[in-house]
């Protein structure tokens, strides 16, 4: 099959939603674009027109690629995604750095991938790619609604203020598209983790009502099914529940001079100084 | 980049003494390719920075000297006269310099004073702000270098790719220079070519950063070796790419190494200085960040734009948001010229953090009511993660009641009776064995040869003298940023 008629086939599937069947015409289309020499953006290709208008085809189909592996579950292959759509987003002909533009499909790619990394717990990839946002000429960052969630969400994690994450998450309209509904679940999952960890350092003891609803679950929930999902989820130990109080047990690490660590050192220098005199 | 200072109006004596310079420079550059000691070359590179105002003074030095190079036809020539704008009358440089030519015969077209003269070409080009002239002149010279593969080479190698690269970066064009950039990082390792390895190395961080292209340069960090006898100038320009990265990746210990190393091995001139300034406040930032307080007199020492560091600093110190958020907004533009508006920004937290810090020294018992008041944070329920966050952290001692709704600090544990002390001790003797036994490798002792040549040994006693100092004040030359 042409290279016409497969992206034609790949548009109308994911219009319908049928994403099982882009993953299935995606990889023959990536062959084509080899072919054609269009799936990296190199300054030999991107010289005239026409071939500007072709890489911009070939990016919305990597596009396309990128949001229906995301909306199939197949995470290895969104980040092969957007791997390969990085240089088409850093090409001059096709993304000229004289406009800012906000909210287009480029940063929505790229906000779901902050997204991603934030829900893997990827925090110092977070930044790497944030610090390539920050600087780029084309990203309006203050005012763009995809790029402002998750950055926003990240500094509310790193300050603790969880209250706010909540209202962000639970509420559909403040997502800015979509696809980012599809994080929610893995989201919450960490955000109980974050808060699980804190507790157990903060409180010497908590009544469960209470702890049910710091970690933002359901009061009506019965107090058995809770205690297995802390467990299960939230690989809690050391929480011990009674009379409907939770106990946390501190095993405090003793910090007391180790002897044997101490001759040990000791030795080490008497042995360095007699090797200097 | 220094400035030169106005140089009088080019006459035939300054020229004259311009062209003994250089003679004299050849002759060394012979020697150092005959005899493979790579330290006449780093007196050459001593006397390179004076040279090179002088010769942005006098505009007609080097076609003649370029013409002495070459005394016949030589396709070199060509695009050399060419980049100077002197081809007219190439013919008559030529018969000029025949004369002189003849006495000095044995210098000319030495590989060594074959890539000077280019590096003095190519200086001067980007001097006098020529840089597309320059940009296909380094065309040219990459193809020379290609064509050579000695050790007497190395510095003068270095030192090209440095202004090749110095080319690029200020024609705006980052990306098409690093193929050819990485592949003579590969060779130059593949001939142990220290100083050419360190400088490529750097010079591609720093191309990678600038475009902030953090992960490539951390991949570049992960799979390159610095190599570790590399001048003290690259060492420091390694290091503070290496904390700038660090830094980013939010790895602030190692960042923190980083830039103390740079700072420290950083050379102690004043072409250092912006250098010393960028690393401070990379610093500053970075200490910041890891929840400490920079001195005071850190701010005081320095020339230079320490303003709004020294505000940031402030409002870390009180733990006032609001103050933090007036300095941010009133010196945006400075964080974003300086590159450290992320890291800034960054800071927001380490605020709240401090500010939860002081309110837990000064009371031991607090309502988070009150904590919420005092730190203008939104809500109660907020007031009570953020502070169960510090305490996760580490950032405080305490505990939060929650029926009753008030954080109670803990006593204050004896440091004393804990393995701290004995930990730092430790650390610290250990810095200073690794100092002493690292100064012990790092001297230099005299060959034996050297004295049984009693004679030889007394005529190059002052050739010696000068080479060591070349040594100590050769490598402080074009500090950049």
């Amino acid at each position: 099959m042409s290279l016409q008629k497969l992206t034609a086939e790949l548009y109308s599937s994911f219009e319908r939603g049928d994403y099982s069947q882009c993953q299935n015409i995606l990889p023959p289309i990536k062959i084509e674009l080899i072919k054609h020499n269009l799936l990296v953006p190199v300054a030999s290709n991107s010289q005239t027109k026409d071939q500007v208008n072709d890489l911009k085809i070939a990016q919305r189909i990597l596009e396309i690629g990128a949001l229906s592996s995301l909306l199939s579950n197949n995470y290895q292959s969104f980040e092969n995604f957007v791997a390969q759509l990085k240089p088409f987003y850093a090409n001059i002909q096709l993304h000229p750095s004289s406009k800012k533009h906000a909210n287009s499909d480029a940063t929505k790619i790229k906000s779901l991938y902050l997204l991603y990394l934030l829900s893997q717990g990827l925090i110092s990839k977070f930044h790497t790619e944030l610090e390539v946002i920050y600087n780029s000429n084309h990203d309006d960052i203050e005012n763009d609604k995809y790029l402002q969630f998750p950055i926003n969400l990240e500094r509310n994690l790193m300050e603790g203020n969880y209250n706010k994450i909540w209202k962000l998450l639970k509420e559909d309209k403040n997502l800015p598209c979509q696809e980012f509904a599809h994080f929610i679940d893995t989201l919450i999952q960490a955000l109980r983790f974050e808060i699980a960890k804190s507790i157990e350092k903060t409180y010497e003891s908590i009544p469960i009502n209470n702890c049910k609803n710091l970690l933002y679950f359901p009061q009506e929930q019965s107090d058995a099914v809770f205690e297995k999902e802390l467990s299960e989820e939230l690989e809690v130990e050391n929480w011990k529940f009674e009379n409907g109080i939770i106990y946390f047990d501190k095993n405090e690490t003793v910090l007391n001079a180790d002897n044997s660590n101490v001759i040990h050192n000791v030795l080490n220098y008497a042995e360095q100084i007699d090797s200097i005199i | 980049m220094k400035e030169a200072a106005e140089e009088p109006a080019p006459s035939a004596s300054t020229n004259e003494t311009i062209l003994k310079e250089i003679d004299q420079s050849f002759s060394l550059l012979s020697k150092a390719g005959s005899s493979y000691d790579n330290r006449y070359i780093s007196k050459v590179f001593r006397d390179l920075g004076p040279l090179r105002r002088k010769i942005r003074a006098a505009d007609d030095v080097l076609p003649s000297v370029v013409a002495k190079l070459y005394p016949s036809a030589h396709t070199n020539k060509v695009y050399l006269l060419e980049a100077l704008g002197a081809e007219e009358n190439a013919d008559e440089m030529e018969v000029d310099s025949t004369s002189s030519n003849s006495v000095n015969s044995t210098n000319a077209e030495t590989p060594e004073a074959e890539l000077y003269v280019h590096l003095l070409v190519q200086v001067y080009l980007l001097d006098t702000n020529q840089l597309a002239k320059a940009d296909t002149l380094n065309a040219n010279i990459i193809q020379l270098m290609k064509l050579y593969n000695r050790r007497s080479l190395d510095f003068i190698q270095a030192k090209i790719w440095f202004f090749i690269a110095r080319t690029k970066e200020l024609l705006g064009d980052l990306v098409t220079i690093r193929p050819e950039l990485l592949s003579s990082l590969r060779t130059a390792t593949l001939r142990h070519d220290t100083e050419t390895t360190a400088s490529i190395i750097t010079l591609l961080l720093r191309n990678y950063l600038l475009s902030h292209d953090i992960s490539q340069a951390a991949n570049l960090v992960e799979k390159t070796e610095f190599p570790e006898n590399a001048g003290n100038a690259l060492v420091a320009r390694y290091y503070y790419y290496l904390a700038r990265i660090n830094s980013i990746q939010l790895d602030y210990s190692t960042a923190h190494e980083c830039v103390i190393a740079a700072i420290r091995k950083a050379p102690q001139t004043h072409l250092a200085n912006g250098f010393i300034q960028s690393a401070s406040k990379l610093r500053i930032l970075i200490e910041l960040l890891m929840g400490d307080i920079p001195e005071l007199k850190v701010f005081h020492k320095q020339a230079g734009s320490f303003e709004p560091y020294f505000y940031v600093t402030q409002a870390v110190k009180l733990g006032d948001l609001k103050l933090f958020g007036q300095v941010l907004n009133k010196y945006e533009t400075v964080f974003k010229r300086d590159d450290n508006f992320t890291l800034v920004s960054r800071l927001r937290q380490n605020v709240i953090k401090t500010g939860i810090r002081i309110i837990s020294l000064s009371y031991s018992k607090i309502s988070l009511k009150d904590i919420c008041i005092k730190l203008h944070l939104d809500s109660e329920e907020s007031t009570e993660y953020i502070v169960s966050k510090a305490i996760r952290d580490g950032v405080i001692e305490a505990t939060i009641n929650h029926q009753k709704g008030f954080m109670q600090s803990k006593e204050l544990l004896d440091v004393y009776s804990t393995k701290l002390p004995q930990n730092e001790f430790d650390q610290r003797i250990k810095f200073c064995l690794s100092l002493h036994n690292d100064s012990v490798k790092s001297m230099r002792y005299p060959n034996d040869s050297d004295d049984k040549a009693d004679a030889v040994k007394n005529e190059s006693k002052e050739d010696e003298m000068d080479i060591m100092r070349a040594i100590e004040e050769g490598d402080l030359d074009d500090f950049l940023d």
